[in-house]
């Protein structure tokens, strides 16, 4: 058991910076209320779709005719639908849904535009004008258009629409990537990288691409929401997730046919959205501040 | 004598290709360091002191292209190298300090990431724990990497080198970024440092402790120096042997104080003459008339001949050579090159 503690200390020593920095950005997320209300909705989101079978009082695929459209009550906090499948649950179930789509699309994107975008911007020439005009021509189309002409062809479905929705995301990040690169692959500290002898390979990634990190994890934060967003829209427009998949813009769709007698049925998935996409708003706003390692200490 | 020879570079002319024409930013640029001394680079601004320097690195920037001449270090010419060889020189073997430490400092890394990739770039650390009978660990070589970047920082006398290891570039003040600056140059022991124009941004005092530490380093580790600077009193107090630079050639090379006690070469001498003195009696400063010549369309001749009281004809006409007019000081002027 000492020799335990002991171990216990000695790792609390090594991971003290950590520990630290952690404390620090804690304080600095205390100190702005509205990134605060961005954490706590988000971490909310969060828990909600990691417990999501212990939170949720019903099977969200369940149907029970009998119990079709009640309106809010103590047994169904949002009530339940044309089917009777309680929709507070199907709302808890549908977090993991949305949750799974913006880290899917966001890490896809984020990806694919960082390395097109690094490449671009710091090696230039033909390799640059090659991936910007495949980028313009992505950038061309309305990018619902886009998501929507792809996620129709590849078939309807989650993943499909997860997919469609990547290829229409990435360019905004090679575009940012590429500015961020652009500017900084005449940095003094990249001149001093490549007067110690780094290759091209080490310079960009660890040199360059770390600096343009702070723009991008922000536009990252702001995407998650949307990436959310155009998910449900797909869903409501029938070719993202299918029924009876408990998808929040699929369940705004069933719901908008009785919308005028039964408003519950569309409203609350509708401000679960909402409310994902306003935490997701306010942290990235937030995160522009608190990660740019100049306006940290201060 | 001629093996000590650690850097001679000989007749270099580098172009910059730009949108107005061909800038000749160095036409023809002679000079040697021997091993262990200090070398100083004088000029006005924009004589082409940091494009000979990032020459001798091969680091000359895109519209730019060395067009001709040699750099032997070492017995090697670097022209002839290829880019994998040069890398492994650069760090190693010639190292450089620029002068704006913030910029040069990468904000996002730790001050010992930095020191750390420079000693990983270029030393087989695994062979060497392997050296010492111990088995080489993932946690063994950062605690090793850990040492060697303290000992670095201790050898720039940098305050609190455990704190400082950890912190950023914007946490530490002017002083401690260029020592951290010095500390990444330093860290392989290289044979040539370069300073280029290294205290220019400090304050005064900061500046000297700088200097002296410099001076310090050289005779710990033998290192030659190459200081570029457009400071007179920083040459005077650091270097054996200093070149006065102008527009793009080397005017007058010699040791230091022949060049203060006799300097032959006008520009050299209005270089002097312009030195603020607080011994003599206050009088309105002299300056050279006139400013540096566009490198485009370079005057003809002697790059210096429109400023030069003493301007001959030849002077017009024909570039004067670097020749050797009395034992180890050179001079490119018709003056006395047997103009006369």
């Amino acid at each position: 058991m000492r020799r335990l503690e002991g171990r216990f200390e000695e790792l609390l020593k090594e991971y003290h910076p950590f520990i630290k920095e952690f404390r620090h950005t804690l304080y600095l997320i205390r100190k702005s209320p509205l990134t605060l209300l961005g954490v706590i909705l988000f971490t909310l989101f969060i828990l909600t779709a990691i417990f999501a079978p212990l939170i949720a009082p019903y099977d969200p695929y369940k149907a029970n005719l009998k119990e079709a459209f009640q309106p809010p009550s103590w047994r169904h906090p949002f009530g339940t639908d044309e089917m009777g499948r309680d929709i507070f649950s199907r709302v808890v179930w549908g977090a993991r849904i949305s949750l799974r789509v913006g880290i899917t699309v966001v890490s896809i994107a984020l990806c694919i535009g960082t390395i097109l975008g690094g490449i671009a911007g710091y090696f230039g020439g033909l390799i640059d004008e090659v991936i910007m005009r495949v980028t313009d021509l992505v950038l061309a189309f309305p990018s619902m258009v886009l998501a929507l002409a792809l996620a129709a062809a590849l078939g309807p479905g989650l993943n499909n629409a997860m997919l469609a929705i990547s290829v229409t995301w990435w360019p905004w990040y090679a575009r940012l990537v590429r500015g961020q690169v652009l500017s900084l692959r005449e940095a003094g500290f990249v001149e001093a990288a490549r007067c110690i002898g780094a290759s091209s390979a080490r310079i960009l990634f660890r040199h360059i691409l770390p600096n343009s990190f702070g723009p991008v994890i922000v536009n990252a934060s702001l995407d998650f929401g949307w990436t959310i967003l155009t998910a449900a829209a797909l869903g409501f427009l029938g070719i993202g997730a299918q029924p009876p998949k408990p998808e929040w813009g699929l369940m705004i769709n069933t719901g908008r046919v009785y919308f005028l007698e039964k408003p519950w049925i569309a409203t609350f998935p509708g401000l679960a959205i909402f409310l994902v996409v306003l935490a997701s708003n306010l942290i990235g706003d937030g995160l522009g501040e608190i990660l740019n390692p100049r306006l940290r200490r201060r | 004598m001629k093996e000590d020879i650690l850097l001679s570079v000989r007749d270099l002319r580098v172009n910059f290709y730009t949108y107005e024409g061909v800038v000749k930013a160095l036409d023809g640029v002679t000079f040697q360091i021997r091993r262990g001394e200090a070398f100083g680079l004088v000029g006005e601004t924009g004589c082409g002191k940091s494009v000979t320097a990032s020459s001798i690195l091969r680091l000359v920037d895109k519209p730019g292209k060395i067009v001709g001449g040699e750099i032997i270090f070492e017995g090697e010419n670097l022209l002839e190298k290829s880019e994998e060889e040069m890398r492994k020189i650069r760090g190693e073997e010639i190292a450089i300090v620029f002068q704006d430490p913030m910029t040069y400092l990468n904000p996002v890394l730790t001050i010992g990431e930095q020191i750390a990739e420079t000693i990983m770039e270029h030393q087989d650390l695994i062979k060497e724990i392997r050296k010492s009978g111990k088995k080489p660990s993932k946690k063994m070589l950062k605690e090793f990497v850990r040492r060697k970047v303290i000992d670095v920082l201790r050898m720039v006398r940098m305050p609190n080198p455990e704190m400082v290891i950890d912190q950023y570039p914007h946490e530490l003040s002017g002083g401690m970024r260029q020592r951290a600056m010095i500390a990444m140059a330093i860290s392989c022991r290289p044979k040539l440092l370069i300073l280029d124009e290294a205290t220019t941004f400090l304050d005064v005092t900061i500046q000297r402790q700088i200097l002296e530490l410099v001076k310090d380093l050289k005779e710990k580790l033998g290192c030659a120096l190459m200081i570029i600077t457009h400071d007179m009193g920083i040459i005077a107090e650091m270097c054996d042997t200093v070149a006065v630079m102008y527009a793009g050639t080397i005017v007058e090379y010699a040791e230091t104080e022949r060049i203060f006690d006799n300097p032959l070469h006008p520009y050299t001498r209005g270089l002097l003459e312009a030195i603020p003195l607080l011994s003599k009696e206050r009088k309105t400063l002299k300056h050279i008339p006139g400013t540096i010549p566009n490198l485009i369309n370079p005057p003809s001749g002697c790059r210096f001949h429109p400023r030069c009281p003493e301007a001959m004809k030849i002077c017009r006409i024909e570039k004067p050579k670097l020749t050797e007019i009395e034992p180890s000081h050179l001079i490119a002027c018709h003056l006395y090159n047997g103009g006369r």
